[in-house]
């Protein structure tokens, strides 16, 4: 059996590749087998370039087998341990122990940082065996606790160590506790809104998705911007869940316990968006696991690919299946969207006449609905502020989100105590049976719902939905019991008037 | 089938005729068969080549006969203007309609209100339209006819009907048309509780000429007429042009000046229509009170709850709503000194009781009174 141990990626999940290498006499080829990509079939000339830079030549045939041999091979991640085992072969050095080699080789030997370095560490973790890694990719495996991890410069460093000459440095765990939020903007720097700001704190508390209408330049997207900084810190297994999806797409550490926030553009596609593509790439819907999935211009959206969106955004994964096989990515996402009123945008404001038909408004508000606004449980209109109205608010201090973040993440706690029996751990998760069955309502909020339903005409997901708000409203009290307070304002997020 | 009937179903058929040429025709003492029995003697009273080839393709194919078998088979009667049952205030203007198809059942009382407005209305004009009808119907039992397109006139047609009166809707299609075909479910509802009327035949789609034509029918059938929210250049405005040759009493709901959405209904007060300023006031001139309630007095009703209460922070926040208009909640927090989650508490429970209702994003204003 080779010890030269590489990586191949599928999905977030990080398989070992074997990699034997013979070399025989005649010509000077190399071929490599076991089904490259392209990236990696040009790994022999890195492989050779570098390896003559430190004095090593390649003379003979060459043949590397990357095994399993029926597994597809993608990706530059396979050039390290190619170069390694070509230069076992050659006799430079010799292997005692199994060992993972992660990177991507310069001309010159230098090792360059290559994605899925963190699924690699957890891989050698589980395998117990040490992995080398160019020392670009340091930050992130750093993150992964009790792993065997070596930071290489060149090819040179790693021959020399693996000679027993020299010692490369090991990676020290980072301590994930010492990381902040420093999510921005900060709640207190938006002015005014406190409707939209209420409701943010009430989606983050309990998980709720959430819809904010509005007209243009009234302050949407800065809002969904500012949610990431009230919600609750990443955990540290949320942490490593998060950089686990970074590391395979190739995107840094960010150095804090920010949860991530991905912005979707509307004409993006349902693979970018769902995941996919021949190589099975995550989509923006898993890069968003754990953190906020904003769509902005939600009605602008193809409709398939909003429908394409409600099963992940539902059960928190999503499972990618193509002729190249099936991957499954996490997807648990706080969606929220936004949108204009109106085609034109100023339905209903006081100072800009709307240029709209009817019919226009019509069709555009037809947009809005479908399953996926089933899973969104605030609706929040964003009034446009004038300058009088901004004016006025001059010198008005808002809560720091901090101060915020503080709430919720008791509201969170509360939850978790609660649904824990039953496995969930957040209000917006329920299932709406469990949730009738089990919220505590005294008599005079139950009088109180079953007048509002008939005078509201709520449907029966709409007064479960109120319920559920009112429950998160009445966590953020801290209150053991949903009073008529907390459901009056729960009705202050219903799909508005306005739009019907 | 009466020899009358027949002739003015294929006179209207042409979609240009109307009252005023009846009665040209029955003075020179001519008998009704001869319009599909000898075609040629209308060339002598004027209508064109064009049509009077479109009349002989009727008659050739029976269309006349076949009209009225598809009516009686889907429930529409046909009214012309020799029948009794053609309702009385239209039998006096000279430009009323040959005939009209209408399904449903027309009200008996002769004592009509018309509420038009533009389709592309406010919030504010909506909910206005809509409470007036619905107090109108609830406290006179006056049936409101309207024009059954988008905006001001669905909110006339629901509010009488959420009010238990009856409404009449006067179309620019056929009666078995319905358009905008987002208003199928309240066409419904009108042809049980109310009228649908048209005097266009049935199967006409609809086309941007019809709906200025019919307007001229909702001013003769009514005494009253209510202009909601209307542009200068809107139909309303030609309902209220109709209206005021024929002499009928013209309303308007006063709207911002400056806005263009209600240049035309302020255009109708200045130029002498009677301001809408009190939903009571005028629901009492309709009930022949003799005294008007004074401005403050009147009759304020929410929808009741079981045991509650306004506390003190909602009836804040009501009147905060009504002495100020529509508000954000950043506005209500700063003068009400409340935090927004109180206010948001309030609106929410104010909407439950229609007290208040969202006017636009991020805006709530209370009801009108």
């Amino acid at each position: 059996m080779s010890l030269v141990g590489g990586i191949t990626l599928k999905g977030i999940n990080a398989y070992k590749v074997e990699v034997e290498v013979e070399v025989t006499g005649g010509l000077f080829s190399i071929s490599i087998v076991g089904l490259p990509d392209a990236a990696v079939k040009e790994a022999k000339e890195r492989v050779r370039a570098s390896l003559r830079s430190l004095g090593i030549r390649v003379r003979g045939r060459v043949a590397v087998n990357l095994a399993p041999a029926d597994v597809p091979k993608e990706g530059a991640l396979l050039d390290l341990p190619i170069a390694v085992g070509l230069a076992e072969k050659l006799g430079s050095l010799l292997l005692r122990e199994e060992a993972l080699f992660l990177g991507e080789l310069a001309l010159d030997g230098r090792v360059r940082g290559v994605r899925g370095a963190v699924p690699a560490a957890l891989l050698a973790r589980e395998l117990k065996v040490p992995l080398f890694v160019s020392s670009e990719n340091v930050p992130e495996v750093a993150l992964v606790e009790g792993v065997e991890a070596y930071a290489v410069n060149d090819l040179q460093e790693l021959i020399a160590h693996l000679r027993g000459e020299g010692v490369l440095n090991r990676v020290t765990r980072m301590d994930p506790s010492e990381l902040e939020v420093t999510a921005e903007p900060d709640f207190s720097d938006i002015k005014g809104q406190g409707a939209a700001k209420r409701a943010l704190e009430i989606a983050a508390a309990g998980h709720h998705n959430v819809l904010l209408i509005g007209s243009p330049g009234s302050g949407k997207t800065m809002l969904a911007r500012a949610l990431r900084g009230v919600l609750p810190p990443l955990s540290d297994e949320e942490l490593t869940e998060v950089m686990l999806v970074r590391s395979t797409v190739g995107l840094s550490f960010e150095n804090s316990r920010n949860r991530p926030f991905r912005s979707v553009h509307h004409t993006s596609s349902a693979v970018a968006v769902c995941g996919g593509g021949t190589s099975l790439r995550p989509g923006e819907i898993t890069l968003a696991h754990r953190g906020v999935l904003f769509l902005d211009e939600f009605t602008e959206f193809r409709r398939d690919l909003l429908e394409s969106l409600r099963q992940p955004v539902e059960d928190g994964n999503i499972v990618v299946s193509r002729s190249t096989g099936s991957v499954s990515y996490p997807s648990r996402v706080l969606l929220v969207a936004a949108c204009n009123p109106c085609p034109c945008g100023w339905k209903g404001d006081p100072l800009e006449p709307c240029r709209c038909s009817p019919t226009e408004v019509e069709r555009y508000q037809k947009k809005m609905s479908g399953p996926i606004l089933d899973r969104i449980d605030l609706y929040v209109s964003v009034p446009r502020l004038s300058s009088r109205e901004l004016l006025g608010l001059e010198g008005q201090q808002g809560e720091k989100s901090s101060q915020i973040r503080k709430r919720v993440c008791n509201a969170r706690k509360i939850q978790q105590e609660r649904w824990s029996p039953w496995g969930y751990s957040c209000n917006a998760e329920l299932p709406e049976k469990l949730l009738r069955k089990e919220i505590s309502l005294k008599s005079d909020v139950r009088t109180f719902l079953q007048g509002i339903a008939s005078s509201l005409r709520l449907s029966g997901r709409g007064l479960s939905r109120v319920m559920r708000v009112a429950r998160t409203i009445a966590d953020l009290e801290g209150c053991d019991n949903v009073a008529v307070p907390h459901v009056s304002e729960a009705l202050a997020y219903r799909e508005t008037g306005f739009l019907s | 089938m009466k020899a009358h009937q027949k002739a003015l179903l294929l006179l209207n058929s042409l979609e240009c005729l109307d009252a005023r040429f009846w009665h040209f025709f029955r003075t020179r003492d001519l008998e009704p068969s001869q319009v599909w029995e000898d075609p040629s003697i209308l060339g002598s009273l004027g209508i064109s080549d064009n049509a009077m080839s479109h009349l002989r393709d009727a008659i050739q194919c029976d269309w006349a006969e076949r009209e009225i078998d598809r009516s009686l088979s889907s429930g529409i009667t046909i009214v012309t203007i020799e029948d009794d049952d053609y309702p009385s205030p239209l039998k006096k203007v000279p430009y009323a309609p040959l005939v009209m198809y209408v399904k449903g059942q027309l009200p008996g009382s002769c004592d009509l209100i018309g509420i038009v407005g533009t389709r592309r209305c406010s919030e504010y004009a909506r909910r206005a339209t809509m409470d007036l009808a619905r107090t109108i119907a609830e406290k006179t039992g006056i049936s409101v006819v309207s024009g059954g397109a988008l905006g001001v006139d669905t909110a006339a047609h629901r509010g009488a009907l959420e009010g238990g009166g009856k409404t009449i809707a006067v179309l620019g299609t056929g009666v078995d048309v319905p358009y905008p075909g987002k208003n199928l479910g309240l066409f419904r509802d009108i042809a049980e509780k109310g009228a649908l009327v048209s005097e266009y035949p049935l199967e006409t789609r609809p086309r941007p000429w019809n709906f200025p034509r019919r307007n001229r029918i909702i001013a003769g059938l009514v005494g009253r007429l209510i202009v909601s929210e209307a542009p200068l250049k809107s139909g309303a405005v030609i309902t209220a042009r109709y209206s005021l040759d024929l002499g009928r009493e013209i309303w308007a709901i006063p709207g911002r000046i400056g806005e263009s959405l209600c240049e035309g209904s302020n255009r109708l007060i200045f130029d002498g229509a009677i301001p809408l300023i009190s939903l009571s006031e005028f629901v009492s001139i309709l009930a022949g009170k003799d005294q008007l309630e004074l401005f403050g007095s009147s009759s304020f009703e929410g929808t009741d709850l079981p045991g509650m209460e306004l506390d003190e922070k909602e009836q804040e926040v009501l009147e905060l709503l009504r002495l100020s208009g529509e508000r954000t909640v950043d506005n209500i927090s700063l003068e009400g000194k409340m935090s927004a989650a109180e206010v948001l508490t309030s609106l929410g429970n104010l909407t439950a009781r229609g007290l208040v209702y969202p006017s636009g994003p991020g805006r709530w204003a209370s009801r009108v009174i």
